[in-house]
C-alpha cells in the first residue's frame, strides 16, 4: 500500500515532471500563459498519460524489446488522436485555443518517459497510479504557471471560460511580458528555483529566524 | 539484435498495433466528425450573422475566388454581403468572414471563423477590442489598424485580408447580382 501511495504522492511533489524532472518542457512553455490553457492542457496529457499506461502495461510481455519505441509511439498517437477529435467535437472553444498544441502532445517527452521506465514495467494498477500523480503533477504545475502569467499579462485568472475572475483592478497596467514567451522562460525559471530552494536540505524555517534574531541581538548590543 | 528468427514477429507486432490504433481511431472519427462539422457549420451560420446583424437568412453565392453569402432580411431583400476569405497568419491559415454593407460602402464587421495563432497573442485576433476596429470602416479608408502588442504578424495578416476584400467589393458585388437573378 505504502508503495503504490508512493508512486502517486511523487509526481505531485517531489519528482513533479515539470519542477523537478523538466520534462514536456515544449507545452509548458508554450500554452501557459493563461490558466484556462494550462489547465486543458495538462488534463489533457493526463488523459494521454493514463491511456498510453495502462495499454503499454498490457502490452509489456506481448511488444518486442526493439521495437518498443514506436509501438508506444503509435499507442500515444492514438490516444492524443482521440483527445483531438473530442475535444473539438465537444469543447471546440477550448480545442480552437490550444489548436496545434493538442497534436503536439504525441512527442511530449513526459508520456513516452512514463510508458519506457515506469508502465512497461509495473502491474497495471501501478501504471494507473503512476500516470494519475504524473498527470496531476503535469496539470497542476501548468496551471500554477499559467495562472501567474495570466495575474500579471492580464490580471485575471481562468479567461476564456464562464468563470473569469478579476484579480487585480482597473488600476494595474498588464504587464505583457509575462504572457510573451520570454515571460514564459522567467517565469519557469524562478519558479524551478524556487521548488530547489524549498526541497533542499539546507533550507530550514528554524534556520532562518535563528539568522534574524541574530542580527537582533547585534543590533542592541550595538 | 535481434535475430532472424525474431524478425517477422517485430513485424507481427508492430502490424497489430498499428492495425488496432487505425480500427480504434476509425471509430472514434465515426463518432465525431458529425460532431466537428455541424459546428463548423454552426460557425459559419453565426458568423453571417453576426457580420452582417439585420440579417435573419442567408443564401450561399458561387463564386471563383470567395466564399460569398448573401444577407437577407425577413421580406428577403438583401441588407448586406458576408465574405469569408483566408490567408496565411503567423503559424498557420487565418480564416475571416467580413460583412460589407455594399450601398454604404462600408464594413459592417469582422469575424474570426479559424485560425492556429499562438494561444494569448496571436490568438486574440478574435477579441472584440481588435475586430471591432474595423466596424463601420470605409472601403476607401487608409487609417491604419492597431495591431495587437507581441502579435504583428497575425494583427496584419487580419489586415491585409481585410482589404483583399475590400479592394474586391466591385467583383463581389457583380457575382451577387449575377448569382441573384
Amino acid at each position: 500500500m505504502a508503495e503504490k501511495t508512493q508512486d502517486f504522492v511523487k509526481g505531485l511533489w517531489e519528482e513533479n515532471p515539470v519542477f523537478v524532472m523538466l520534462l514536456g518542457m515544449c507545452p509548458v512553455l508554450a500554452v501557459t500563459s493563461t490558466a484556462t490553457n494550462g489547465l486543458f492542457m495538462g488534463l489533457a496529457t493526463s488523459f494521454v498519460l493514463l491511456g498510453a499506461g495502462i495499454v503499454n502495461s498490457l502490452l509489456q510481455n506481448i511488444i518486442p524489446d526493439e521495437v518498443r519505441i514506436p509501438s508506444f509511439i503509435v499507442v500515444i498517437a492514438t490516444f492524443v488522436t482521440i483527445v483531438d477529435l473530442v475535444s473539438r467535437a465537444y469543447m471546440p472553444a477550448i480545442a480552437e485555443q490550444l489548436a496545434l498544441f493538442i497534436p503536439l502532445i504525441i512527442v511530449n517527452c513526459l508520456i513516452l518517459n512514463r510508458s519506457e521506465a515506469f508502465a512497461s514495467n509495473v502491474n497495471v494498477l501501478r501504471a494507473i497510479i503512476d500516470a494519475l500523480g504524473r498527470g496531476l503533477g503535469f496539470t497542476w504545475a501548468l496551471t500554477f504557471l499559467g495562472g501567474i502569467r495570466e495575474i500579471l499579462g492580464f490580471g485575471t485568472l481562468f479567461r476564456g471560460t464562464g468563470a473569469v475572475i478579476q484579480v487585480l483592478g482597473e488600476w494595474y497596467q498588464p504587464m505583457l511580458i509575462a504572457i510573451l514567451p520570454a515571460g514564459a522562460f522567467i517565469t519557469l525559471g524562478l519558479v524551478v528555483g524556487l521548488v530547489n530552494v524549498i526541497m533542499s536540505k539546507s533550507f530550514s524555517i528554524k534556520e532562518l529566524f535563528g539568522g534574524s534574531s541574530a542580527v537582533k541581538e547585534e543590533q542592541t548590543t550595538a | 539484435m535481434a535475430n532472424d528468427k525474431m524478425q517477422p514477429r517485430l513485424i507481427l507486432v508492430l502490424t497489430l498495433i498499428t492495425i488496432a490504433s487505425a480500427v480504434s481511431l476509425t471509430f472514434i472519427d465515426d463518432l465525431t466528425a458529425p460532431l466537428i462539422a455541424e459546428e463548423a457549420e454552426k460557425r459559419v451560420q453565426e458568423a453571417v450573422l453576426s457580420v452582417v446583424p439585420d440579417a435573419v437568412d442567408f443564401e450561399e453565392v458561387e463564386d471563383e475566388n470567395f466564399e460569398i453569402f448573401k444577407a437577407l432580411d425577413e421580406v428577403g431583400e438583401v441588407v448586406g454581403v458576408a465574405v469569408q476569405h483566408d490567408i496565411r497568419g503567423y503559424t498557420g491559415p487565418i480564416d475571416v468572414m467580413v460583412g460589407l454593407d455594399m450601398a454604404e460602402e462600408k464594413i459592417i464587421a469582422l469575424d474570426v471563423l479559424s485560425h492556429t495563432e499562438t494561444p494569448g497573442l496571436g490568438a486574440r485576433i478574435t477579441e472584440d477590442e481588435f475586430r471591432d476596429q474595423f466596424r463601420g470602416r470605409d472601403f476607401s479608408s487608409q487609417e491604419e489598424v492597431d495591431i495587437i502588442a507581441g502579435a504583428t504578424i497575425s494583427s496584419n495578416a487580419v489586415e491585409v485580408v481585410v482589404s483583399e476584400v475590400v479592394e474586391s467589393a466591385e467583383d463581389i458585388q457583380a457575382a451577387v447580382e449575377s448569382g441573384g437573378e
